[in-house]
């Protein structure tokens, strides 16, 4: 449900680039989909064909780019990439203050388009 | 029609611009096009990098609401939780005791049905209802809508109390001004490491219906653990909507958010 809403916001996304930039036909979409956006490869992937229907992106190949979580601490500055995303704390010091520098985003990196 | 340029001038000598210099070339020498100018224009594939936020467009809608609600001296909370973790009623109570002292209005979203608007329009809250059918969560747009005509231009406090869930909601800016996540007893220790998303984001933790953890192999300290994983600093508080206990440091916050 929630991916499916994600997708549709991504058709109205795509098609305004396609009125702005002038292509008719999306050939291969590539998303970048971090660890802690909430959104769910495996169902981004289910929703996707009927989702793209009669838009710019039917037919198009899906290409989803997991980005992992880089988290900044903000007491003893060092990075960390925890393998769990829900364990947001300090590899260093074990501090939950923490920074959140990647993994959060849902984007559209590229588009190859016609 | 030329390919390069798309103009219908193929056969005569014309312009185009490459690199900053006109080069200027007739089709008919330059090269060949085969069976006429009638036929298909031919588009070769071309990559554009985006790096849009797929939220972007939801986002831009909720950076307007919140210019709109700072210009009028609107605080927003937009709070959520799973369903039936006592938003609804936590609101009857808030409205009977702050009524008289602040403006309190609410946007109460449901996929179906006014039930709670009702509810809450009988301990005279001034409420509407948003339904947002096949929908699981309340977007930037539908508060965009309510702006000016329901919502009005005055300060006062707006509690939107969003669909009731505990992934999508969290993940839809709507513009307010802090994020209230509720969980209740019933729901288990857990569910804020289980569904980081909204507990990260919320300035204020409410656990509900503490009135029947005694009766549950619930353990508060080891929820509160979980919220400290995924949050360091939003204040939790306790409380239970149906006695009363714990009620007065949530009065206060809004108190304070109201002033």
């Amino acid at each position: 449900m929630h991916e499916l809403s994600l997708v549709s916001a991504l058709v109205d996304q795509v098609e305004e680039l396609a009125r702005a930039q002038h292509f008719d036909r999306v050939l291969t979409l590539w998303l970048s989909v971090g660890a802690l956006s909430g959104a769910e490869p495996s169902c981004i992937e289910f929703c996707f064909p009927e989702a793209t229907r009669s838009s710019v992106l039917e037919g198009a190949r899906l290409v989803l780019q997991r980005v992992e979580v880089e988290l900044a601490c903000r007491g003893c500055a060092a990075l960390s990439y925890p393998s769990d995303s829900s364990a947001l704390f300090c590899g260093k010091c074990q501090s939950t203050d923490v920074q959140i520098r990647r993994g959060q985003d849902f984007c559209i990196a590229e588009l190859e388009v016609q | 029609m030329c390919r390069d340029c798309g103009c219908d001038q193929a056969s005569q000598e014309h312009a185009h611009w490459v690199g900053g210099r006109e080069v200027r070339h007739t089709h008919d020498r330059g090269h060949d096009h085969g069976g006429g100018h009638a036929s298909r224009v031919v588009v070769e594939p071309r990559r554009i990098l985006v790096g849009q936020s797929i939220l972007a467009k939801n986002d831009a809608i909720a950076n307007n609401n919140r210019s709109w609600f700072k210009s009028h001296g609107i605080q927003v909370l937009n709070l959520i939780s799973a369903p039936g973790s006592g938003k609804t009623l936590l609101l009857e109570k808030t409205v009977t005791h702050l009524a008289r002292e602040s403006r309190v209005v609410i946007l109460t979203g449901d996929q179906e049905e006014e039930f709670d608007a009702r509810r809450l329009r009988a301990v005279g809250a001034e409420v509407r209802q948003l339904n947002t059918g096949s929908s699981c969560h309340l977007d930037a747009s539908m508060i965009e809508r309510e702006l000016g005509g329901f919502v009005r231009p005055v300060p006062q406090l707006l509690i939107i109390e969003n669909v009731g869930n505990l992934v999508c909601p969290a993940a839809f800016y709507l513009g307010e001004t802090m994020k209230v996540a509720l969980l209740s007893s019933t729901e288990g220790e857990d569910k804020p490491s289980k569904y980081p998303l909204l507990f990260r984001e919320a300035g204020v933790v409410v656990l509900t219906k503490m009135d029947l953890a005694p009766h549950l192999d619930w353990d508060v300290a080891l929820c509160e653990k979980h919220i400290r994983r995924v949050n360091a600093s939003a204040p939790i508080l306790r409380l239970s909507a149906r006695t009363g206990e714990g009620l007065e440091p949530w009065l206060a916050f809004l108190r304070g958010r109201a002033a």
